[in-house]
């Protein structure tokens, strides 16, 4: 009995002030050792999950140290079968959880050029699709772009033109959609934030809608605003979200009918809102209107369009990017959709923004 | 002097209706279907503006914008439009801030009207 007494006080000493930091050392380590994961496995969400996990579980050791260092404390003989062997298993864990943990890192960095690798396959793949199927396309629509300006046609063959035109800006948006799609789902959005005038980007929108504007006979009333507006966004994604909502209305919208812009610049966020006097949208579609491929059914109906629902579904996404918010409001008389983008200030950081008028797409 | 303008674009079916719509203008154009022909010419003709495509035969445009911009003080100076029915992506992003064209127009979003203003509008007076 005395030499277990001996044993055990021994055993405590050594458990408080030699297992103790070993311990919390090895669980900052493991904690890095996870952080360290997390980053060379491209911040994915499995990643994440490894972090929770080795910190709850670490957690949960601790608690069951701490319980078990305070019933040490109080009886002493309870040491050798109860306190040791946890401690004993702690230290077991830790090292071969170290041991793991080297290893999965040299398997993380393979993982990590596995991902780099499939990035790199789908710009190839955005890049090969956009280009091969929109250089016909243009083709397409620059020709017609000679035929339609020369005088000398005939209103029938005018009339011909003009749904070819039409029909083939469909295809363009179409693929647009596609590959704007195809960007969202295999990955991140990369935004290029700087200073942007809004109206820019607005300007820019218009004159890539203007044929279709023009073929249906729209007018389109531009933002009251002669000077810039300066928001702090990514001037791609931006003109594609007003080009998106813009485009929406024009097909919802209908022929002969009147869409009107506007924008509201504020301290900290700056509005735009896009109005048509199309049919209102019912409220059982209120949840769907953002999500990919809904379609307002009545609209489809009563104005037949075929081109997928896609659009809002992307303009959102993009919206969301910029750091702003989607929302829209319809009466019987008409429909405004309205967006959000944050206002820049001279605090935000000034990333050289596209020279170009035109937008990237 | 006359003002010409340089086409380096290496689809026939987009490059003619251009060409005949700024022939129809009475601009002077000069074509070439790929990268190092582009390159070539605009050395030794110096357009007025340079439009280019960006996947092309032999060099990129982007390659060809790069090496205009570090050939000399009119390469520089001189206005590229780049004109191209590609994605963006961060390679192409890199080359647009650092070449700085005057314009990057996706074709399928513009009319050949649109195209012809903003050429005009880099032509110097």
């Amino acid at each position: 009995m005395y030499i277990m007494k001996i044993d055990a006080e021994l055993i405590r000493t050594m458990l408080l002030y030699s297992g103790w930091p070993v311990l919390v050392l090895g669980g900052f380590f493991l904690i890095k050792q996870s952080i360290n994961f997390y980053k060379s496995t491209g911040k994915t969400v499995l990643g994440k999950l490894v972090i929770y996990l080795t910190i709850s579980n670490l957690l949960t050791m601790l608690c069951l140290g701490f319980v078990a260092t305070i019933y040490m404390l109080q009886d002493i003989n309870a040491v050798i079968p109860i306190v040791l062997p946890i401690f004993l298993v702690w230290f077991l864990v830790i090292t071969i959880v170290s041991l793991i943990a080297t290893g999965l890192d040299k398997q993380a960095i393979v993982y990590n050029s596995t991902i780099t690798e499939l990035s790199r396959a789908k710009d190839e793949f955005l890049a090969i699709a956009s280009h091969q199927l929109r250089t016909p396309l243009t083709s397409i629509k620059w020709s017609l772009d000679m035929a339609l300006a020369n005088k000398e046609i005939s209103e029938e063959e005018n009339k011909i033109f003009n749904t070819v035109y039409k029909e083939n800006e469909k295809l363009i948006e179409l693929v647009s959609e596609l590959l704007s799609v195809a960007r969202i789902e295999t990955g991140k959005i990369n935004t290029r934030k700087g200073k942007v005038d809004i109206m820019i980007a607005i300007q820019d929108a218009y004159d890539i809608l203007k044929p279709l504007i023009q073929k249906n006979n729209q007018e389109v009333a531009m933002p009251n605003i002669s000077t810039p507006v300066y928001v702090g966004a990514d001037k791609m994604l931006l003109t594609e979200s007003v080009k998106n909502i813009l485009s929406n209305s024009i097909k919802f919208g209908g022929s002969n009918t009147k869409i009107e812009l506007e924008v509201k610049p504020g301290r900290k966020l700056c509005t735009f809102s896009v109005t048509n006097h199309g049919p209102e949208i019912p409220e059982t579609q209120k949840e769907k209107m953002f999500k990919k491929f809904s379609r307002e059914e009545g609209a489809h109906k009563s104005i037949g369009q075929e081109v997928g629902g896609l659009g809002l579904y992307i303009t959102k996404t993009f919206v969301e990017a910029n750091g702003g918010t989607i929302w829209y409001k319809s009466k019987q008389d008409g429909t405004t959709f309205f967006f959000t983008v944050p206002s820049y200030t001279e605090s935000m950081d000034r990333e050289k923004s596209l020279p170009a008028e035109q937008i990237v797409k | 002097m006359e003002k010409k303008i340089l086409i380096v674009e290496d689809e026939e079916m987009i490059r003619s209706p251009l060409v005949q719509k700024l022939n129809s203008e009475n601009l002077k154009v000069l074509e070439a279907d790929n990268g190092d022909d582009g390159f070539q010419l605009a050395l030794t003709e110096r357009p007025a503006v340079i439009l280019l495509d960006i996947s092309l035969p032999t060099i990129s445009g982007m390659q060809v914008m790069k090496m205009i911009r570090e050939k000399d003080e009119w390469g520089k100076k001189v206005p590229i439009i780049i004109l191209t029915n590609l994605e963006a992506n961060d390679e192409i992003m890199d080359g647009v801030v650092n070449d700085n064209p005057a314009y990057y127009i996706v074709k399928a979003n513009s009319t050949l009207e649109s195209v012809v203003e903003k050429i005009k509008s880099c032509l110097p007076l």
